[in-house]
């Protein structure tokens, strides 16, 4: 049903963990090369004060401000990247598709951002229960992502809405069409597809090219995990 | 060192900012640019000695951003200065051209070398051309 060995399930779980891990810790760094700026900012201050003209406070209320702000980013990152480190742990666990659905756009992020798209996100305010691997959940939405991504035209925005469904949970992308090369998008989505499967879900899609996009994904709530698949199968 | 006109390129505007104030402090004339098409707009209007250049950017990405910088003007120097310096990246970016490479955060007092480095290598190539033209303007007459 998932079209893919063990060992190509292993690979792309291991290249989503790795994408996510190299974002994250990207972002960390940019963070840090702006403490080392602003701590450096500061030190200046002090220096050119003992040279001659007194501190001026609102100067440095002002630095301190900016490294407050880039402290709390950096605080962020690291929550994400412990969660996501941490989401290995079980293979099967109570899971919250709304929390997680927030994970993974947090995640996607900063993709969109360099494609120059805002992504936005709504979730029903009751909880959608489900039960899985948190790891596999986040690898499908994200795979669902890529492609979407994939398939919008850079400078849009893509939309995710999250809805319970009978006997599980629908996230439905829609964006604006057309993205990268055909085939490219061609062969994200099949894999998206492959993994959505991989769980027992099923993807509908639409991306072509000059409609909007627009990808549904019904997840069951009861998830089955991608290396058990493998296992029954290989 | 003082004076040297540099242009810095990197996305992350508090970054760029505050960078741009410690040059500056340093008697550097610094131009901040948040995207590669930025950057490369303004190195058409104005001369810099050197770039410094972020290689992950939304949009047009710092590996593009330096080869349209190459094909403006060869002879502008410049120093990749990211948070995702890969081999691969780094290569690519020296074989592209770019005179350094250094990881973010950087060491101020090399990135300061660096850049007086690149904008002598700069200055050597600027006097370079024009003894080309003065011996091309000199032959043309017969002198």
């Amino acid at each position: 049903m998932s079209g893919l060995t063990q060992q190509e399930r292993y690979e792309k779980g291991l290249n989503f963990f790795g994408a996510i891990a190299r974002s994250l810790s990207h972002q960390l760094a940019n963070v840090m090369a702006i403490l080392t700026e602003l701590t450096g900012l500061l030190e200046d201050l002090l220096y050119a004060a003992g040279q001659g003209p007194p501190l001026d406070p609102a100067r440095v209320e002002n630095v301190v401000g900016r490294i407050g702000k880039q402290l709390e980013r950096g605080t962020s990152f690291i929550k994400q990247l412990n969660r996501f480190g941490h989401s290995v742990d079980h293979p099967k666990t109570s899971l919250e598709a709304g929390e997680i659905l927030e994970r993974v756009v947090g995640y996607s992020r900063r993709f969109a951002t360099l494609k120059k798209m805002t992504l936005n996100h709504s979730r029903p305010g009751t909880d959608i229960p489900m039960e899985g691997s948190p790891f596999d959940l986040q690898h499908v939405l994200y795979r669902c992502f890529d492609a979407a991504l994939s398939a919008s035209r850079q400078g849009s925005e893509l939309a995710v809405v999250l809805e319970a469904a009978e006997g599980g949970a629908r996230f439905s992308f829609s964006g604006q069409a057309a993205g990268d090369s055909k085939e490219e998008v061609s062969a994200r989505l099949a894999l998206a597809r492959q993994l959505v499967e991989g769980v027992g879900g099923t993807l509908d899609s639409a991306t072509d090219t000059g409609k909007p996009i627009r990808l549904v994904a019904f997840l069951p709530a009861s998830l089955r995990l991608l290396s058990a698949d493998a296992r029954e199968r290989d | 060192m003082t004076g040297n006109k540099i242009l810095l390129v990197d996305d992350e505007e508090e970054f760029a900012r505050t960078m741009a104030e410690r040059l500056e402090a340093r008697g550097l004339r610094v131009d901040v640019a948040f995207s590669g098409t930025e950057a490369l707009e303004q190195a058409q209007k104005k001369n810099f000695d050197a770039v410094i250049l972020d290689l992950a950017m939304p949009g047009m990405d710092g590996i593009a951003t330096l080869k349209k910088f190459r094909e403006i003007n060869p002879d502008l120097q410049i120093i990749i200065l990211t948070g995702q310096a890969t081999v691969e990246k780094g290569v690519e970016a020296m074989k592209l051209g770019a005179v350094d490479l250094m990881e973010k955060p950087a060491d101020l007092k090399d990135l300061l070398a660096k850049i007086e480095d690149a904008s002598s290598k700069k200055a050597l190539l600027v006097e370079k051309h024009i003894d080309e033209q003065l011996k091309d303007i000199m032959g043309k007459k017969g002198w």
